[in-house]
């Protein structure tokens, strides 16, 4: 081979591997999520806003039940309203709730409007939710209470 | 550049040695490149799946869902898992009650509530999908132990403990979820923790 032919071999050559080590070395930051992040580790993190959420939202219902059940007969919708108020006031985010009462002589469906939606901040989002509830409970009088023991 | 009788010449012996030397660096390159991005996947599946023998850990994001869905478990005609769970401080250390004891509850020697067999086999429907061994805790406001059940009985859990004991290797990690419920007397919030191990 002569020299020039040599010399563009090894020119080629370092060429080649130099562009592998430019491919390569920028894989990282092409990947989604960059190169800090693994892959799936965002959408982790955004099932673990909305576990959050769900979890909130059961404490809220769960609260709506149980007051429900503490609240006495007479006067059903003070008592029920002030012990729902009660729970919620150890909640992080507690929205105030406008609700609708539908007495059934089989059972009694409770529907709660939240004045405000809950709000959960991610890294580069925000998720939102409405956390309306309806709740249905059998009528007061035959429920089993632990003041009937 | 061949002799004519189609023998290399010293140059061209040089060439290929060249040649192969390169080649070979090449190959290892990308032999190198292709160990390192392995390495990369093994830390994802490190991340997403801890261990082939322990539950992976993409089911136990979604293992705050399965407790979700056991407190919303029917116990009775009134009350849900949860709801009963809410009404567990007002009785602790002295149970008052009765309903509570009903047919769900007893009351362990260590004073902390349990689950009779039926509250056990009822939860154990909705959690055999999850593990084989569950245990559920409730832990009030001052880190007392109010509650406790767990999917396995004496003489399994003792049989586990002494094989943890001569080889805690054996034994897997727990994964676990918790959540906060409203206590039914107010202004505090009990913890409800879900544990299960493979």
């Amino acid at each position: 081979m002569n020299k020039k032919a040599a010399v563009f071999m090894y020119i080629v050559c370092l060429g080649f591997i130099i562009a592998i080590f430019m491919f390569y070395g920028n894989t990282g930051k092409n990947s989604p999520g960059g190169s800090d992040l693994y892959l799936g580790e965002k959408q982790i993190e955004v099932f673990n806003t909305y576990f959050e959420a769900e979890k909130d939202i059961y404490y809220i219902e769960l609260s709506a039940k149980i007051a429900a059940k503490e609240a006495s007969d007479s006067n059903f919708v003070i008592n029920f309203e002030n012990y729902f108020n009660i729970y919620l006031e150890e909640l992080d985010q507690d929205p105030d709730y406008t609700f609708i009462y539908d007495f059934q002589s089989s059972k009694t469906v409770i529907t709660g409007y939240a004045s405000e939606e809950l709000e959960y901040n991610g890294d580069n989002y925000v998720y939102r939710t409405q956390p309306n509830i309806r709740i249905e409970i059998r009528p007061i009088s035959t429920q089993t209470t632990p003041n009937q023991f | 550049m061949l002799k004519k009788k189609g023998f290399a010449m010293m140059d061209d012996w040089t060439e290929f040695g060249t040649s192969l030397v390169l080649i070979a660096v090449i190959v290892l390159i990308l032999i190198a490149f292709n160990v390192i991005s392995k390495f990369s996947i093994g830390a994802i599946l490190d991340t997403v799946l801890p261990n082939n023998d322990e539950i992976s850990a993409y089911d136990t994001e979604f293992l705050e869902t399965d407790l979700i869905n056991v407190l919303k478990v029917q116990v009775n005609e009134d009350y849900t898992f949860g709801e009963i769970l809410s009404y567990m401080d007002r009785n602790h250390p002295d149970p008052q009650d009765d309903f509570l004891f009903k047919d769900f509850l007893s009351l362990a020697f260590t004073k902390s509530l349990n689950c009779d067999a039926n509250l056990k086999s009822k939860l154990s429907e909705n959690l055999e999908p999850i593990s084989g061994y569950w245990e559920f805790y409730l832990i009030n406001e001052n880190n007392e132990y109010v509650f406790f059940c767990s999917g396995i009985d004496t003489l399994e859990a003792t049989a586990y403990a002494l094989s943890g004991a001569t080889n805690p290797y054996l034994l897997s990690q727990p994964q676990s979820a918790e959540i906060f419920i409203p206590d039914v007397d107010g202004n505090k919030k009990l913890k409800v923790v879900l544990e299960v191990r493979e």
